[in-house]
C-alpha cells in the first residue's frame, strides 16, 4: 500500500473476502479532490437544458406547468453534484481504481456517473482484478461523521451499506441489469478494447466460477477505529457468501468534509 | 447428437466454452412443456436462465446489427429460453422482463408466437401491479397499452390502449404534484426527468397505436425516435438504468412493429392497397395489422414491377393467401385500361371454394368482382354465361378455379386478347407441379399462359423447392424472381416429429414416441416421451403389429378436445375402422352443442341415418376422406377450426388446404395407397401442426413397427426435399425404357400423355400452318418446364414422335381436342363411335336422356369407357367386387341427376357390400368422385361433337346454354339449370330442386344473367319461413338449420 494512504486495521479472510481502514494524507487528499474527483463532477448539470426539454413536452400531450414550476423552485447557487455525499462517491472511486485494482472505465461510462435518485443502480459499478482474474464489482458509499453509534448508523440502518449489500446479493436481477447496463456500453468497442476486455472477463468469473465481488465503502472525516466496518463484515459474512467477494473499506479524510466542497471549486478556473 | 436447430448456432458459437449442450438443452425443455414425462432437473432450469441472460448479453453487443440473420437468431433464442421461465422477479422486474421477452421476440421476427405468449400469460399479466406513485403509474399503464397493442384481436384493441394511454393525460394534474411534493429536494431533478422520460414513451406507444390503426403519421419512424431519444436521455440524467434499457430496447421493437405493419410494406403502392389495407385493419374478427416475416420477405419482390415472375417460398400456414392479394391488386392497378385480369388456380375443388371465399370476402368490399368456376372439367352454361357476359361488361377481375379449367378457357381463347389480357396467373402449392397424376396439366398450362397471354405474369407459392430460381427463369427469364427466406430456421409454428414405438408384452405395453432429427426446424430430445401405458381393455401387444390397429390405440390416447389431433389412415377405410375404434374407447361425455348436432342431422339427411359419422360426430370424432361428401367434410373442418373436435380420423387428401389449429397428428404410416409420400407433401402436411394459436408444440409420429421401420422412417423425416422435377421427364423415360410399345399407344397406357398431344394440337391450332408448327416445334417445346430438362436422346424421342403425331394431325380434330380437353386420338375414337350409336336431337332432350327407360345413356358410357383419359374413373363407378355393366352405370347416373339419395343409390347399386357403411362410402366415392369429374367431362366431350347429333347450331341462345348444362347435371347430381345453380352456390343437394325452383320464379325464368355476388344475396335474403316451406317433408333440418348449413358452407358468419 502506498504511503499515501496509511493502512491502520486489516482482516483478510481470503483474497476475495476482508475488511479494512486506511488513513488519507491530506496533501494526497487534496489532490485528489482538485484533480480527479474535480474531473469526475465537473459534468455539472444546469437546470436551463432541463428547462428547454419540458417546453417540448407538450409534443407528448402531458402539460409541462407543474414540472416547470418544481424546476424553477430548485435552482439554488450550489451546484448539485457537489453535495458531500457525491464528493464522498466520486473519491472513493479514484482510491479504489489507484489502490485497489479496481477499473471503472469512466470515460465509457460518463452517463453512470450521474447521481441515483432511485434503486435501479449501485454506487460502484466496475471490475476488480484479483491474482489475474476480472469481477465484477458492485457496491455502495456512504459518507459519515458520525460517532455517536457503533458502527455509524449509515452502516446499519435500513438504506445502509449492510441492507444495501444484502440486497444486491439477494437480488440478482438488479445485478443482472447492471451487467447489462455494462454490455450496453462496450458493445461498440473493439474487441481489444480494456473495458471489454474486462467486461468479457468479468462474464466468465460471474458465469463459470458464479464469482463476483461486492464492496462497501464508508467515507469518514474522523479518527479510524475497527469497529466502523469490523461488526458490519461479521454480520454481513454469514449472509453474503463464498465464493462471492466481499470487502468492506473505511476511508479516513484527513480534512472536515465541510471544507471538502471548498477545495473542488478552488480548482475552477 | 448431430444436429440440432440452427437458430442455436448463434448461441453456441458466442459463447463455446460456456454454453456446451446448450441447444440440446433449449429443445428438451420445449418438449417438456408438451409432455409430462420429460422433466428438468433443477440444475438444467439454471442452465437455462444463465443462458437466457448470456444470450442477452450477446444480443446488445450485436445491437447494430439488428438485420443480421445472427442477431435474429439470437433474439428468436431469448424468446424461446425465456418464454419457458417462471419468473420470481419482483414487481418492477418482472415487468421488465415481460418487456425484454415481448421486443426480442419481436426483434427475432416473432411477433406471432409474442402474441401467442401475451394471449397465455393474460391472466399473469393483469395481475402483475405496481405500487401506485405516478412514475410507476405511467409504466404500468404504458405496459398495459402496450400489452393490448400487441394482442390486438381486433382494432378494439388498439383503440382501447390509446385509451389507457389519454387515461394518463387526464391524470397528470391530479397525481404528478403529490408524487413530486413526496420526493426529497435533493432527489428532485431525478424525479422530474424520469417523469419527462416515460412522458415521451407514453407518447411512442401512442404513436405506434396511431400507425397501425390508420398507417399515419407518415414519418412515425422519425416522430417515434424523437420522443424515445428524449426518453432515453431523460432516464440517464435521472439515473435509472432500468429504464435506460427499457427504452434502448424498446427503440427497436417500435421500429420493429412499423416494419412489420401492412402500411409499411405496401406504402406508396397505390389507392387499391390503401383501401384494402383499411378493410383488413377493421375487420370485425381477426383484423390484420402486421405481416408475418415471409410475407414481408416476400413482398419486397412481389411488390417489384421489374419482377414478371415470381416463386415464393413460404413455410406451410405463413399466410400465402395475402401475398397473393397484394399482387393481385397491383396487377389489377396496372392494367386496369386494358381490362386486365387474374386468374387464381389452386388444385383441389375444395381448395377452389376455400380460397375464392376468402378472396371475395377480403377484395369485393373494395370494389374488386371475385367470381369462381367450378372445378368441373368443363364450362356449363352458368360459366358461359358468365364468359359471355364479360365480353360486354367487366364481370370479373379475379378468376378462381383449378388448373384444367383455366387450362381450357385459355386454349378456348380467354385471357390471350389485347381487351380483356390475363395479366397475373396465381399458382397456389406450385409444387404441384411433380404431382404425378396432375402435375403435367399444371406445367402445360403454365407452358400455354406463357405462349398464348403475353401480358401475363406469374406467381407462384409453393412451400420449400430448390431449384425455384429455375421455375422463376422458366416462366420469366431475366425477370424471374425466385424468394427464399434468410432465416431459414423460421417457422410459423413448433413441432416435435417423431416414431411412435411400443415396448412391452401383451396386455402390458407402452407406447413412446421417439423424437426424430430433421432439418426443418423440429424439436428433439434423447429421451422418449411417453404417450401411454396400456390398459386392460387395450389390443394386446402383438395386435399392435397392424398399424390401424396401432394408430387406432394411438388415436384413442388423446382425449383433450384442446388439442384436436388428426389421425392419418392409409384409406378410406381403414378411416372409419380407427375412428370406431376410436369411438369405442370414448367415455368422455360432451355437453350438446348446436353446431355439431346441425352436422349429425344433415349428414342423416344426406347419408342416411344410421350412418356411423352421426354416433362418432356425438363423442367428437370425425371422418375425412374421399368417401365423405365434400360439404360435410367442409363442415366438420369448421368444427374442427372451432375447436369442437378431438380427432379428425382422414385420408392424406386432406394434407392440402387444411386452415384449423392441429395439435397433433399420427400417421399410421408414411405411405400413400401407391407408394411413399413424397417428403414436400409429408412437410406440407407436418407443417400445419402446431399452428400458431395452438397453446403448445404440437407433434408428428409415424407408427414404427420394428427398428428396420425406425431407421427408414428416421431416414425419411431427415431427408431433404429433392429438387422439383417435371412429370414430362418420367413420362419419357418410361417410354424409352419401353421401346417395343408404340408411341400412339402410350395414351392408352398413361393418360398423362393427352396433356402432351393437347398442347401440340393446341399448338397447332394456332400456327398457319403444319409447317409453321414443325419448325418451332423445338422452340415451343422448351416453354416446357419439362423439355429443358431432358437429355438429347429424350429430347429427340419426343420431338420426333411429336412431329410425326403434328403430321397427323387433322385441323378440325385439334379444335375438338382444344375445346373438349381430349386428346385428338380420343376425339378420333368417339368420332367413331358416335356415328355408330346414331344418336340425334332428340336423344338429347334432357328428360329423355335421363329417363330410366333410355338406352342413350347407355351408349354414352360404353364411348366413355373406350377414351383413354377418363376410361380408368369410369370403371370406378363400380362396385369392385362386381363390376357394374354399362346399363347399371347408365341407370345410376338417372338416378343421380334424378335426386335419388346417396343411400337410397348405395342400397341399389353397391348391395353387394354387405356392410351398409361400407355401401355409403363407396357410393360416395362413386358419385363426388368419379361421377362429377370422369363422367361429367366425358359427357361434355361428346356433346362438342359434330355427329353427337346435339345439333348445336340450331339452339338458341339460351338452349345452347341449357344444353352446355347436361354434363353439370351430372356433375351436381340435381335435375334443373336452376337446381346446378343453387349447387353452385353451395345449397345442399336435398334442397337444390326447390330452392332453385323458387328462384326461377323470382326471375321469370331469368336465371343466365347474375353475378356469383347477386345470386348469394339473394339466398341470404330468403327468410327461414321460405326455407322451411322448401325442405324436404321427411327432412330432420329445420329451415332455419337448412340456412345455417349454407351460410357455413358459404363461408358467411352467422
Amino acid at each position: 500500500m502506498s504511503s499515501v494512504i496509511e493502512t491502520k486495521y486489516i482482516q483478510e479472510d481470503s483474497n476475495l473476502r476482508s475488511y479494512s481502514g486506511h488513513q488519507i494524507e491530506e496533501g494526497y487528499f487534496k489532490e485528489c479532490l482538485s484533480n480527479e474527483v474535480f474531473e469526475s463532477l465537473v459534468d455539472i448539470e444546469t437546470t436551463d437544458a432541463l428547462k428547454e426539454t419540458l417546453q417540448a413536452l407538450t409534443s407528448t400531450g402531458f402539460n409541462s406547468d407543474q414540472l416547470l414550476a418544481d424546476i424553477q423552485a430548485l435552482e439554488s447557487p450550489e451546484p448539485q453534484d457537489l453535495r458531500t455525499w457525491r464528493i464522498g462517491e466520486a473519491f472513493s472511486e479514484v482510491i479504489l481504481e489507484n489502490h485497489f485494482s479496481c477499473r471503472f472505465h469512466w470515460n465509457e461510462l460518463r452517463d453512470a456517473r450521474n447521481p441515483k435518485g432511485n434503486k435501479t443502480g449501485a454506487d460502484v459499478v466496475g471490475f476488480i482484478e484479483i491474482d489475474g482474474d476480472v469481477l465484477f464489482l458492485f457496491g455502495e458509499v456512504k459518507t459519515s461523521s458520525e460517532t455517536a453509534t457503533e458502527p455509524p448508523q449509515v452502516m446499519t440502518k435500513k438504506d445502509g451499506i449492510e441492507n444495501q449489500l444484502k440486497n444486491l446479493y439477494q437480488n440478482e436481477a438488479s445485478r443482472k441489469n447492471l451487467i447489462l447496463y455494462l454490455q450496453s456500453k462496450v458493445a461498440h468497442l473493439d474487441s481489444n478494447h480494456p473495458f471489454k476486455q474486462d467486461f468479457q472477463n468479468a462474464i466468465i468469473s460471474y458465469y463459470q466460477n458464479n464469482q463476483y465481488k461486492l464492496i462497501g465503502v464508508l467515507v469518514r472525516d474522523v479518527e479510524p477505529k475497527e469497529s466502523d466496518v469490523k461488526i458490519s463484515y461479521e454480520k454481513i459474512k454469514r449472509t453474503i457468501l463464498e465464493p462471492k467477494g466481499l470487502k468492506l473499506l473505511a476511508l479516513y479524510a484527513p480534512l472536515k468534509k465541510e471544507e471538502w466542497a471548498d477545495i473542488i471549486k478552488s480548482s475552477i478556473k | 447428437m448431430s444436429t440440432v436447430n440452427p437458430k442455436y448456432q448463434a448461441l453456441l458459437e458466442a459463447y463455446p466454452n460456456m454454453l456446451g449442450g446448450i441447444d440440446v438443452l433449449i429443445e428438451k425443455a420445449k418438449i417438456s412443456t408438451r409432455f409430462e414425462s420429460i422433466d428438468l432437473t433443477s440444475d438444467e432450469n439454471e442452465k437455462l436462465e444463465a443462458a437466457k441472460d448470456l444470450c442477452e448479453l450477446r444480443i446488445i453487443e450485436l445491437w447494430e446489427q439488428k438485420d443480421s440473420v445472427d442477431f435474429k437468431a439470437l433474439c428468436s433464442t431469448y424468446f424461446d429460453l425465456a418464454s419457458q421461465i417462471d419468473y420470481t422477479e419482483e414487481k418492477e422486474g418482472l415487468l421488465f422482463e415481460y418487456l425484454k421477452i415481448i421486443a426480442f421476440g419481436y426483434l427475432g421476427e416473432g411477433w406471432h408466437q409474442v402474441r401467442q405468449y401475451i394471449s397465455l400469460q393474460i391472466t399473469k399479466l393483469n395481475e402483475l401491479q405496481l405500487e401506485d406513485t405516478w412514475n410507476r403509474k405511467l409504466l404500468q399503464n404504458s405496459f398495459n397499452a402496450l400489452i393490448l397493442l400487441i394482442r390486438k384481436k381486433d382494432w378494439r384493441d388498439i383503440n382501447n390502449a390509446v385509451d389507457i394511454l389519454n387515461q394518463l393525460r387526464n391524470d397528470q394534474n391530479q397525481f404528478e404534484s403529490s408524487f413530486l411534493n413526496e420526493v426529497a429536494v435533493e432527489n428532485k431533478i431525478q424525479s422530474v426527468t424520469e417523469l419527462v422520460s416515460l412522458y415521451h414513451f407514453v407518447k411512442s406507444i401512442d404513436l405506434i397505436c396511431q400507425f397501425l390503426i390508420e398507417g399515419r403519421p407518415v414519418e412515425v419512424e422519425v416522430e417515434i425516435k424523437y420522443h424515445l431519444n428524449i426518453s432515453k436521455e431523460q432516464a440517464e440524467k435521472s439515473g435509472n438504468i432500468s429504464l435506460v434499457l427499457v427504452y434502448k430496447i424498446f427503440t427497436a421493437f417500435a421500429e420493429k412493429i412499423v416494419r412489420n405493419t401492412i402500411w409499411y410494406n405496401t406504402k406508396g403502392i397505390n389507392s387499391r392497397v390503401s383501401r384494402f389495407n383499411e378493410f383488413i385493419s377493421k375487420k370485425e374478427h381477426h383484423g390484420v395489422f402486421e405481416l408475418l416475416y415471409p410475407q414481408k420477405e416476400a413482398l419486397g419482390e412481389i411488390l417489384n414491377p421489374a419482377h414478371n415472375a415470381v416463386v415464393v417460398n413460404m413455410p406451410t400456414s405463413s399466410g400465402k393467401t395475402m401475398i397473393a392479394e397484394y399482387r393481385l391488386l397491383m396487377a389489377l392497378n396496372q392494367f386496369s385500361e386494358d381490362g386486365g385480369w387474374v386468374a387464381y388456380v389452386a388444385p383441389t375443388k375444395a381448395l377452389v371454394n376455400q380460397v375464392y371465399t376468402q378472396l371475395n370476402n377480403d377484395l369485393s368490399p373494395i370494389g374488386i368482382k371475385v367470381e369462381k368456376i367450378s372445378g368441373a372439367l368443363e364450362l356449363d352454361g352458368f360459366e358461359e354465361s358468365l364468359l359471355e357476359r364479360d365480353t360486354d361488361e367487366r364481370v370479373f377481375d379475379v378468376l378462381v378455379t383449378t388448373y384444367e379449367k383455366l387450362h381450357l378457357m385459355i386454349r378456348q381463347g380467354y385471357g390471350t386478347k389485347e381487351q380483356r389480357p390475363l395479366v397475373l396467373a396465381i399458382v397456389d402449392e406450385a409444387h404441384n407441379i411433380e404431382e404425378s397424376n396432375r402435375g403435367l396439366n399444371l406445367e402445360l398450362l403454365l407452358s400455354t399462359i406463357k405462349n398464348d397471354c403475353p401480358r401475363s405474369n406469374f406467381l407462384l407459392l409453393t412451400p420449400d423447392i430448390s431449384n425455384s430460381n429455375e421455375i422463376a427463369q422458366w416462366l420469366g427469364g431475366e425477370r424471374g424472381k425466385e424468394v427464399h427466406l434468410s432465416l431459414h430456421w423460421w417457422q410459423p409454428n413448433e413441432r416435435v416429429i417423431g416414431a411412435i414405438t411400443k415396448e412391452g408384452r401383451r396386455r402390458d405395453y407402452e407406447i413412446r414416441l421417439k423424437t426424430l432429427l430433421t432439418n426443418k426446424g423440429t424439436y428433439s430430445t434423447e429421451e422418449d416421451i411417453l404417450l401411454l401405458q396400456s390398459k386392460d381393455s387395450d389390443p394386446t401387444f402383438s395386435s399392435l403389429n397392424t398399424k390401424k390397429t396401432f394408430a387406432s390405440v394411438v388415436g384413442a390416447y388423446n382425449s383433450d378436445i384442446k388439442e384436436p389431433s388428426i389421425i392419418l389412415a392409409d384409406n378410406p377405410s381403414s378411416a372409419f375402422d380407427i375412428a370406431n375404434y376410436i369411438y369405442g374407447e370414448s367415455f368422455e361425455v360432451y355437453e350438446s352443442d348446436s353446431e355439431v348436432e346441425l352436422l349429425q342431422n344433415f349428414i342423416q339427411d344426406e347419408l342416411g341415418e344410421n350412418f356411423p359419422l352421426v354416433s362418432y360426430l356425438g363423442k367428437r370424432i370425425g371422418v375425412h376422406s374421399s368417401a365423405i361428401p365434400d360439404e360435410i367434410k367442409f363442415l366438420q373442418e369448421d368444427l374442427m377450426s372451432k375447436g369442437k373436435l378431438k380427432v379428425l380420423v382422414a385420408t392424406t387428401t386432406i394434407a392440402q388446404g387444411i386452415n384449423f389449429p392441429i395439435s397433433s397428428v399420427v400417421m399410421s404410416s408414411k405411405s400413400y395407397p401407391y407408394g411413399e409420400m413424397p417428403i414436400r407433401d409429408f412437410w406440407n402436411l407436418a407443417g400445419r401442426v402446431g399452428r400458431a394459436g395452438q397453446k403448445s408444440l404440437g407433434w408428428v409420429g409415424i407408427v414404427c413397427k420394428d427398428d428396420t421401420d425406425l431407421s427408414n422412417i428416421a431416414d425419411y423425416v431427415k431427408r431433404a426435399a429433392d429438387t422439383l422435377n417435371s412429370q414430362l421427364v418420367n413420362l419419357i423415360n418410361n417410354a424409352l425404357s419401353n421401346p417395343e410399345i408404340e408411341f400412339e399407344r402410350w395414351l392408352f397406357r398413361d393418360p398423362r400423355w393427352s396433356g402432351v398431344l393437347q398442347y401440340i394440337s393446341h399448338l397447332y391450332n394456332q400456327s398457319e400452318n403444319l409447317q409453321a408448327l414443325i419448325s418451332r416445334l423445338e422452340q415451343k417445346l422448351s416453354d416446357t418446364f419439362g423439355y429443358r430438362k431432358l437429355d438429347s436422346i429424350q429430347k429427340q424421342y419426343i420431338r420426333n414422335n411429336l412431329k410425326a403425331y403434328a403430321e397427323k394431325l387433322k385441323p378440325s380434330d385439334a379444335k375438338l381436342s382444344d375445346s373438349t380437353g381430349f386428346s385428338t386420338i380420343s376425339i378420333g375414337n368417339l368420332w367413331g363411335g358416335l356415328k355408330e350409336a346414331g344418336l340425334n336431337s332428340s336423344d338429347w332432350n334432357r328428360t329423355q336422356l335421363f329417363s330410366e327407360n333410355n338406352s342413350n345413356l347407355q351408349k354414352l358410357v360404353g364411348l366413355m369407357l373406350k377414351t383413354p383419359e377418363i376410361r380408368e374413373q369410369i370403371e370406378k363407378l363400380s362396385d369392385n367386387k362386381k363390376s357394374l355393366d354399362r346399363s347399371s352405370i347408365s341407370k345410376m347416373m338417372i338416378d343421380w341427376v334424378n335426386g335419388k339419395s346417396i343411400s337410397v343409390i348405395a342400397n341399389k347399386y353397391f348391395n353387394n357390400e354387405e356392410d351398409p357403411r361400407k355401401r355409403i362410402e363407396k357410393c360416395t366415392k362413386a358419385m363426388y368422385s368419379y361421377m362429377s369429374n370422369a363422367a361429367t367431362w366425358g359427357l361434355a366431350a361428346i356433346q362438342k361433337m359434330p355427329n353427337s347429333g346435339a345439333d348445336w347450331d340450331k339452339l338458341s341462345d339460351e338452349d345452347k346454354k341449357k344444353m352446355a348444362n347436361l354434363p353439370a347435371l351430372l356433375h351436381y347430381g340435381v335435375s334443373t339449370d336452376e337446381a346446378v345453380l343453387m349447387r353452385k352456390n353451395n345449397i345442399p343437394r336435398s334442397i337444390a330442386l326447390r330452392v332453385g325452383e323458387l328462384y326461377s320464379a323470382t326471375y321469370q325464368g331469368q336465371i343466365f344473367n347474375k353475378s356469383t355476388s347477386e345470386v348469394m344475396a339473394w339466398i341470404n335474403a330468403l327468410p327461414n319461413d321460405t326455407w322451411n316451406t322448401l325442405k324436404p317433408r321427411n327432412s330432420k333440418l329445420t329451415g332455419r338449420e337448412y340456412k345455417q348449413i349454407w351460410k357455413k358452407l358459404t363461408g358467411l358468419n352467422d
